[in-house]
């Protein structure tokens, strides 16, 4: 009698999670492919933002990447003809309150495009402001070397976010490290 | 970084800097239920401490080679699955092999089932890509730092009790204005990086 | 009909999930940071809840009482993977900031205890109500937790400024410490207010 109640209980939570299962993998093959649309869509568009020149992206595996190094990512922007307007990449600096996901998008003359915070975890009022699009625009234009002054930033200087040096830092690191890397690539490209 | 303080200072984030409660706000409900006297404090800390490597350990496992990437949508039932069979078996275990170690942990044991930090863990150790060890360790430091929180506030709320207040702010305000407090405190860890 | 107004009301006032039952903190603390977010958590919550008490209704009399709280976890995990999954598709936005915390509403601990307190026991149409009330109750409590921290602590409200440039934003009130401050005096106002309505009774 006793078996006979293991296997009733058994049986009915059986039924009960493959029911849910079987549903789950129904709606699951429903949205799977407007997930992967809408992400690719979302890192299209965040490209675009801080390389508005280039119209298509490629993400490249270079071979010789440094297994610590902050760079997550990279994709090589191209025109409407599909040529190199330069190269987007995705990196993620330590801030102040964890990692810092920052988008940085470099021209072929090795000058800064554009840049854009995608993730962060910084203090909101503070470190967070360094999101904002206008202390980024500070980026546009520069080249590698950049350096982080707290006030009336001149030539190839950056003006910290107010009372949040590690952040601006951060983003600093991480615009300076794709500016490096874009030169390797340009290099190499020469090379072939 | 190499292996030894990359662990460290992973076990030292998930202690202090993003303590679960005071930062990422996960645990809170046995945080405030169960933080009247040290002592249910303390047993009940050491219960999810347990809970969470436990815990930690098998949906690490269960998601490496059974979940992969492909059934990532049935992660949270197939987690929530394994941490209620978890606690159960635990409860069983601890009942017959060391009844001394029951009698003191065995009533908050049904309760960790329904606490965020259990689930929370096993979720973000997979979003943070952490390896068998690495898991392990996040978790049972997890638990360590809702302890030191759920201990704190419990010799906070003892004291509480001789305190002075508007009469509104009986029970639940008074201890929430002071979790407040412990919060600020706990801010200061958050510049914390020694690598 | 008049049950259906009393079981609202009992949902948003007298047994307010959040204000009087005092459960759901985790996503009610992290969540509320603003009006946005706040909303967003509250619908989902109360989705969860009228599908997970309506199934858990229909379903009471096959579910033995021994595997009764594994089964409803089941169900309800069901339906919080359902949400993250449309989330996820139609409004990304959303579903990232209020990232993990929509895969833990399967522990939130209003929906287990409404299955277990209400849904169990009661008809399909009954538990569905129940659902709709305390979910719209969580909703309210929320809210209004989540306005008064986005008014105060960045000074908009569903992301419009209002105070103009001459505001400073109270910073510490989006900040966690904030969110454990600000429920501890808005409970505290409740509990003022119902408390002078019974003395005046």
């Amino acid at each position: 009698m006793k078996n006979n109640e293991y296997f009733h209980l058994g049986g009915v939570l059986l039924a009960i999670t493959a029911a849910v299962a079987l549903l789950l993998g129904f709606f699951n093959n429903l949205t799977a492919d407007v997930i992967a649309a809408t992400k690719e869509e979302n890192e299209r568009l965040s490209m675009q933002s801080v390389m508005p020149n280039a119209s298509s992206f490629e993400t490249i595996e270079p071979e010789n990447m440094q297994q610590d190094s902050i760079i997550t990512g990279i994709s090589e922007a191209l025109d409407e003809n599909g040529q190199r307007v330069g190269y987007c990449f995705s990196l993620s600096p330590k801030g102040y309150g964890g990692e810092v996901s920052v988008l940085v998008g470099v021209n072929s003359d090795l000058t800064v495009n554009g840049v854009s915070i995608i993730s962060h975890s910084e203090t909101p009022g503070l470190g967070a402001n360094a999101a904002d699009e206008e202390w980024l625009s500070q980026f546009s234009g520069k080249t590698a070397g950049i350096t982080v002054v707290k006030s009336s930033a001149q030539g190839n200087q950056i003006q910290a976010v107010t009372s949040a040096t590690i952040t601006s830092t951060a983003v600093t690191t991480a615009v300076n490290s794709a500016l490096d890397m874009a030169e390797t690539l340009n290099e190499e490209a020469q090379q072939q | 970084m190499s292996g030894l303080t990359y662990y460290f200072s992973l076990a030292l984030s998930a202690i202090l800097i993003e303590n679960f409660i005071f930062v990422k706000f996960l645990g809170c409900c046995p945080f405030l239920g169960v933080s009247k006297k040290i002592d249910t404090a303390t047993g009940m800390g050491i219960a999810v401490i347990f809970v969470m490597t436990v815990a930690s350990a098998v949906t690490n496992l269960v998601n490496t080679y059974i979940l992969g990437t492909t059934y990532a949508y049935m992660r949270t039932v197939v987690f929530i699955l394994i941490i209620a069979s978890l606690v159960q078996f635990i409860e069983m275990f601890l009942m017959k092999s060391m009844p001394a170690l029951y009698e003191s942990l065995g009533i908050y044991l049904p309760l960790i089932t329904t606490n965020c930090a259990v689930l929370g863990v096993a979720n973000l150790n997979v979003t943070n890509g952490l390896d068998f060890i690495g898991s392990v360790i996040c978790g049972s430091s997890a638990g360590g730092g809702f302890t030191l929180a759920i201990v704190l506030f419990a010799s906070v709320r003892e004291k509480l009790e001789y305190a002075d207040y508007p009469k509104c702010f009986e029970g639940f305000p008074i201890a929430l204005v002071s979790a407040s407090l412990l919060a600020i405190a706990f801010m200061g860890f958050q510049g914390l990086s020694i690598f | 009909m008049s049950s259906f107004v009393k079981q609202l009301k009992e949902g948003i006032l007298t047994n307010n999930p959040i204000f009087v039952q005092l459960i759901g903190m985790c996503p009610t603390l992290a969540t509320s940071t603003s009006l946005k977010n706040g909303i967003g958590m509250g619908l989902a919550v109360t989705f969860v809840l009228m599908c997970s008490n309506l199934v858990i209704s229909l379903l009471r009399k096959f579910i033995p009482s021994k595997v009764r709280i594994a089964a409803y976890i089941v169900i309800i995990a069901g339906f919080v993977t359902i949400v993250d999954l449309s989330l996820q598709a139609y409004l990304p936005e959303l579903s990232s900031s209020l990232g993990m915390f929509i895969p833990l509403i399967v522990v939130n601990c209003i929906i287990l205890a409404r299955a277990e307190a209400f849904a169990s026991k009661n008809g399909p149409l009954p538990s569905l109500i129940d659902g709709l009330s305390m979910g719209l109750g969580f909703t309210v409590a929320i809210s209004i937790l989540s306005t008064v921290r986005e008014l105060l602590g960045s000074g908009t409200i569903y992301g419009l400024p209002v105070f103009g440039d001459g505001y400073t934003p109270i910073i510490m009130l989006i900040l966690p410490a904030g969110g454990f401050l600000t429920l501890g005096l808005l409970i505290a106002l409740f509990q003022h207010l119902t408390r002078n309505k019974e003395e005046s009774k």
